[in-house]
């Protein structure tokens, strides 16, 4: 069991106690209660109306015009959303001079994101980062694109290009019932543009010192007057980084292609349809470990080439209080090194429908299948066993979401069930409450469990012995796959949350959101010295367990039309606790405690932006990464209609610093100042 | 040690000064917000346009701010307005006056069709709205709202509107 700190158990007992109170309060009025500004406006004729100043648009105009499809998979208003949402727009994406999904995720409250080399980052959300963080779910329009090999995603492989990307919500917290498993600490949902939104074609083109190049063309269209289509192709070049001490310039260069198509299209009074497509390549360099014995490594390039193809398809049909849809995915993904080469193939097949019972219930229920195939060569280096096998997995959920108090109270109570035929059945319940006292308040309180099934690795690994005898002066590392795992089990995390957010005004907003996770089953690994062997036992156990943490907080300004302000800040705090002798990539020592990040984005004039972004990143102790700021700007221009010209900085401050350290599974690296001009033409 | 914590002290006393400096300006601003204007005029329209019948039936198809805000006027207890939210295309029939917000734009012929069939007053703040056969919308012109309007179609369905509102569109349309 976790010891119980004062801070836990008022949050535990915060939690507990919202529910229970907010359960126990009296029927409301359902009249919706008129602020004094709504009172003066409706007692206004059309006329005046029409002739009165308007204030600046809201602080987030994400609040209010942009429904949020990752907590319940339906558009709901976010600010009224019992969960800890944060909602990055295109606008910021493209004002923020990001290149990649990796570095806008920067922006959201409470997501550790941290660049370990040119082409690789460690992302997670409230904690456990790593570069392959497992308590993660990471879709595409509502598709994940996880990894079952690993629990996460290879941030190499490109996902969608920035220009098509309509928002990414970023869920901080369980999102078990809805998501299913690996969505233990968080979701990120990323949503592309609808492809009628992009009609015209579009080019851009990108040249700086760090990013050596990137070329984005798109075209889109329609077939009739209800289908329309896109198509894109997209190629960038990374430069490599450098050795934090011997500044020595290592072989991480990085390049991808990748070429897509979207098509939406109606085809009945009812009904929509939705087909995207991409194929991609790249050619990734970096290094292999071939003699992990802590804490020195022996590095060797190793270049990995990467090839994957996907389609996705989705049909919905509207009809009164009854929306259901049906989503069918296929993955390919294959990629070769010189010691190492990894097919897999994934089938998702998923279907949902919602219904309104009345006005205050809604119920929301589906179905899944996903299908898992991989393939590995059995190489010196690493060895599952057996080399081939295909996973299924069954799921279903049911939620239902209740007005306890119309448009004052709301009351969610689910549970995901899934059976994973090489581990076992799981349920992933979750109960939300969520209180509006006024149109411009949000109370909201939830408990949930959630599971990560454990990795092909986790269940099917090996023994690595390495020896020590002096006679084997290099210490040569032998391989012996092990029987599988049948013992092993998914770790869970039993989570408690509670956020306030209020908007004093229509200009701002403030978003605050505590937590408390309790994880039991977390899987650690053996080692032990045999003789004059080293042996670590690469099969996992559920040996440990961890509890975390924390507080989120996010404050949104739109002071004008023309100047808007945010500012993040998020406290985190694990424990780990495993058996002395063994190893775990749930660590509690890649979590920065503290980040902090201010954002500005400055219309100059009509035509004139520009943008500034400061973060902060304290430092992890235990892997001597020290504490950095990192400050990003953004000119831009936009001298014709349709034509943006624009000169972006990245990491100002520092000639480089160092970010992550990723142990055996990459040489320590540095993030230089980045400095790149783009021209972007819509027309 | 120490520079780990000056450096973002550093950082925070400057961003706060730089927010402290711009809140005293923040605070005065006046006005409205256009969603909350959009949604009252609309809300208005109840009583400056002919009806047959009582409460008025107000549609809103997609979802904004917009919508949100006519919901909370439809409670008042003046009862002028039965709300029909979200509506599919089969009950456009059933509406006076359809809002069509953007996030409802891809079937906006279709909805334009089906709203042509009776006599139903349609609004927007979609782009062009009045050129594909809307009837009314709205823009953004020097931070105020303007209203456009295609009085050749709002002829056409029959809609009578009150001397005042044929008044604003006059003026508006200048």
């Amino acid at each position: 069991m976790c010891q119980s700190k004062p801070f836990i158990r008022t949050l535990r007992l915060a939690a507990l106690l919202s529910i229970s109170l907010l359960l126990c309060l009296p029927p409301h009025d359902a009249v919706a209660e008129l602020s004094s500004e709504d009172k003066k406006l409706l007692e206004m004729n059309p006329e005046d109306i029409l002739n009165s100043e308007l204030t600046p648009p809201s602080v987030s105009k994400y609040w209010e015009e942009q429904g949020t499809t990752s907590v319940n998979k339906k558009g709901d208003d976010p600010f009224n959303t019992p969960a800890a949402v944060y909602i990055i727009s295109s606008e910021d994406i493209r004002r923020s001079g990001v290149t990649s999904v990796m570095e806008a995720l920067r922006m959201a409250p409470g997501v550790q994101v941290a660049r370990i080399d040119s082409n690789k980052w460690a992302i997670s959300i409230r904690g456990f980062n790593q570069q392959y963080s497992d308590k993660l779910n990471i879709l595409v329009d509502g598709q994940s694109i996880v990894h079952p090999e690993i629990s996460g995603a290879f941030w190499d492989e490109p996902i969608v290009p920035l220009e098509d990307i309509d928002r990414i919500e970023v869920i901080r917290g369980p999102g078990g019932v809805t998501w299913g498993n690996n969505a233990t600490n968080g979701v990120i949902n990323i949503i592309t543009k609808h492809s009628k939104d992009t009609q015209g074609s579009a080019v851009s083109v990108l040249y700086g010192n760090e990013e050596r190049g990137s070329v984005y063309a798109r075209n889109s269209g329609k077939f009739s007057d209800n289908t329309f289509y896109r198509s894109f192709i997209h190629h960038k070049s990374i430069n490599s980084s450098k050795h934090p001490q011997t500044r020595q310039v290592l072989e991480t260069d990085w390049a991808t292609s990748q070429a897509g198509f979207r098509i939406d299209g109606a085809t009945g009074r009812n009904d929509d349809f939705l087909v995207t497509g991409n194929i991609y390549s790249g050619d990734v360099n970096g290094y292999l470990n071939n003699l992990p014995i802590p804490p020195v490594y022996v590095f060797q390039p190793e270049d990995k080439r990467t090839i994957g193809a996907n389609l996705n398809g989705k049909i919905s049909r509207t009809a009164e209080d009854l929306e259901s849809s049906l989503q069918s995915y296929l993955r390919f993904n294959n990629f070769t090194a010189e010691n190492f080469t990894y097919k897999s193939l994934t089938y998702d097949i998923d279907f949902q429908q919602i219904f309104s019972q009345s006005t205050r219930n809604e119920v929301t229920w589906g179905l899944g299948y996903r299908l898992y195939y991989d393939e590995i060569n059995q190489s010196f280096y690493y060895e599952l066993d057996p080399s081939s096998q295909v996973d299924n997995l069954f799921s279903a959920f049911l939620q239902d979401k209740y007005a306890l108090i119309e448009d004052k109270l709301f009351l969610t109570v689910g549970s995901k069930f899934e059976y994973y035929d090489k581990v076992g059945f799981e349920p992933q319940p979750s109960i939300r409450l969520s209180y509006n006292p006024t149109e411009n308040q949000t109370l909201w309180a939830a408990t949930s469990r959630v599971a990560r099934f454990p990795t092909r690795g986790e269940r099917t690994g090996g023994t690595q012995i390495i020896s020590l005898s002096p006679l084997n002066p290099n210490g040569y590392a032998m391989f012996a796959p092990n029987d599988v795992n049948s013992n092993i089990k998914p770790d869970v995390s039993i989570a408690y949350e509670v956020g306030y957010r209020i908007k004093p005004r229509n200009d701002l907003s403030f978003d605050l959101t505590a937590f408390y996770n309790d994880y039991s089953d977390i899987i650690s690994y053996a080692q032990t010295v045999q003789g004059n062997n080293l042996v670590f036992t690469f099969l996992g156990e559920n040996q440990g367990k961890a509890e975390s943490r924390g507080l989120e907080f996010s404050a949104n300004w739109q002071k004008t039309n023309d100047l808007r302000l945010e500012a993040n800040y998020s406290f985190i705090e694990t424990k780990v606790t495993i058996p002395p002798t063994d190893i775990t990539l749930d660590n509690d020592i890649d979590n920065p405690s503290h980040q902090f990040s201010i954002r500005s984005q400055y219309n100059i004039s009509s035509n004139v932006f520009w943008d500034n972004s400061l973060y902060y990143v304290s430092e992890l102790e235990n892997v001597s990464i020290p504490d950095y700021l990192r400050f990003d700007s953004r000119i831009a221009w936009r001298p014709i209609h349709g034509l943006e010209l624009s000169i972006a900085g990245q990491n100002l401050l520092d000639d480089y610093h160092q970010e992550f350290t990723a142990g055996y599974l990459a040489l320590p690296s540095t993030i230089g100042r980045s400095v790149y001009v783009k021209a972007a033409w819509e027309f | 040690m120490r520079h780990y914590l000056t450096r973002p002290l550093k950082a925070g006393v400057c961003v706060s000064s730089g927010l402290a400096l711009l809140l005293p300006h923040g605070l005065s601003s006046e006005g409205f917000p256009e969603y909350k204007a959009r949604a009252t005029f609309i809300y208005h329209l109840t009583d400056n346009v002919e009806w047959s019948n009582s409460p008025v039936k107000l549609c809103t198809y997609g979802y904004d701010a917009a919508t949100q805000h006519l919901e909370k006027l439809s409670q008042l207890p003046d009862n002028k307005v039965k709300i029909l939210r979200n509506i599919g295309l089969e009950e456009v029939s059933q509406c006076n006056i359809l809002y069509i917000s953007k996030s409802g734009s891809r079937l906006l012929p279709e909805i334009i069709t089906e709203s042509k069939k009776s006599q139903i007053l349609t609004i927007s703040d979609i782009e062009n709205f009045t050129i594909v056969g809307g009837m009314m919308s709205f823009e953004i012109v020097r931070n105020r709202v303007k209203l456009k309007a295609n009085k050749r179609t709002i002829k056409d369905a029959g809609i009578r509107l009150s001397p005042s509102l044929l008044n604003i569109l006059e003026r508006e349309s200048h």
